[in-house]
């Protein structure tokens, strides 16, 4: 939501995210240094370097797949969603270190130009145990980049909504040519196993909470679309519906988010003009609904975000006989006032 | 082997036709597709900068046709 871009939209919830981002990530490098100093005193800086960023940056890579599950299973968690980006560009440039570190080491102290000797030092690409994995990781950290480089809401707003998204969703394809990296260099470089049960785990958790998550968004309750278009359908009772909140409704192919607040009602399409995020997920704060994604907000009576920011969504008539809510499914365009219904 | 050359001049040649491009577009281009764009900070600038250099063929159609 701006008019003017700024490089950085800082407030103090960020700042506080940063912080502890940045903590936990020194904090990390820190021990993983000193433990291998301990157990492995022979280890070279340059190794040190390359696997505690590498480890950081998969460790990361891990979280920020698993903050999108987690807050949609759990509200409470959104606070860690809405600074995501910082995240991820932070791990994208761990992950570089250890890339360029890895380049450094093993391919440019030789007359072959560093990216030749990359995909030429090791042919064994018909080889399943003797891949050359620094190729896949080499691949994932050009996606990584594509997504950490159009991170900011320009490129949100310039490559639209649905191109932006498609690239950001490459993140699975890194991720799975990550596991393979690492899978691949454990199985070559190391003798135990401990890295490659770790990694286990992190995918199980990975796969098992996106499961558990796409499983309850498939029970947001769901009406037919009646024969006229002007028909109402019935939603719930108007006390199912809690103070500053929504409750999300498909009728036919529209995804309805109806919210209750100061004593009324007003029903917007449920999806936010920024990154398709749920907004019936959201609450009222401030006169407006707020997305839970990244804070963008629309006026509940007409659907707009309050002035100077541009953003519409479509609202939808609504009408309560007696306690029952019922929503006219056919939407009005976008940012188009609707009379919000008064409850008792 | 020379396929991977090959592929490697290609990727050199579109980074570097990219940063070229990037140089123009960070500190003008943007401005016009984008009014937003127009008065902005150095440190944003920058910050387009790389994406720039990455998507120079789609970014230079976008400003040819606006």
């Amino acid at each position: 939501m701006a008019v003017n871009y700024s490089a950085v939209l800082w407030n103090r919830q960020k700042k506080i995210y940063d912080r502890i981002m940045l903590g936990l990530i020194g904090l990390y490098l820190v021990l993983f240094i000193l433990l291998n100093v301990l157990f492995f005193p022979e280890i070279t800086a340059e190794t040190l370097i390359i696997r505690a960023t590498g480890s950081c940056a998969i460790i990361m890579l891990h979280i920020i797949l698993l903050i999108g599950p987690i807050c949609r299973l759990n509200s409470k968690y959104l606070p860690i969603l809405y600074n995501r980006r910082h995240l991820g560009v932070t791990m994208f440039i761990i992950a570089l270190i250890h890339g360029l570190f890895s380049m450094i080491q093993f391919h440019a102290l030789g007359d072959m130009n560093p990216l030749s000797s990359l995909f030429l030092s090791n042919t064994h690409y018909g080889s399943l145990v003797n891949f050359p994995f620094q190729t896949l990781g080499f691949f994932a950290l050009l996606i990584l980049f594509l997504m950490a480089a159009t991170s900011h809401d320009f490129w949100l707003n310039n490559l639209s909504p649905k191109i932006w998204k498609s690239l950001h969703m490459l993140v699975y394809v890194a991720y799975a040519l990550l596991i393979m990296h690492v899978v691949l260099g454990v199985i070559q470089l190391e003798k135990s196993s401990v890295y490659i049960v770790l990694l286990g785990i992190g995918l199980f958790c990975v796969i098992g909470l996106h499961l558990v998550a796409a499983f309850k968004e498939k029970r947001v309750e769901f009406r037919p679309q009646k024969d006229s278009a002007d028909d109402f359908v019935e939603v719930c009772d108007v006390n199912e519906i809690d103070e500053n909140r929504a409750k999300v409704i498909l009728v036919g192919d529209e995804n309805i988010a109806i919210f209750k607040y100061e004593g009324k009602l007003s029903a917007v399409h449920n999806v936010c003009k920024h990154q398709n995020g749920p907004l019936g997920e959201g609450k009222i704060v401030d006169g407006c609904i707020t997305c839970p994604w990244h804070g963008y907000q629309y006026l509940p009576e007409n659907g707009q975000s309050p002035p100077p920011f541009k953003e519409k969504v479509c609202t939808y008539d609504l009408k309560v006989v007696g306690s029952k809510v019922f929503v006219n499914p056919k939407p009005h365009a976008e940012g188009t006032a609707v009379e919000p219904v008064k409850i008792t | 082997m020379d396929i991977v050359n090959n592929l490697i001049s290609f990727f050199l040649l579109y980074f570097a036709i990219g940063f070229l491009f990037a140089l123009y577009f960070a500190f003008k281009g943007a401005g016009k597709i984008d009014e937003g764009a127009k008065e902005v900070t150095l440190t944003f600038r920058l910050l387009i900068f790389p994406a720039s250099i990455a998507l120079w063929p789609f970014l230079l159609k976008k400003v040819m046709t606006k």
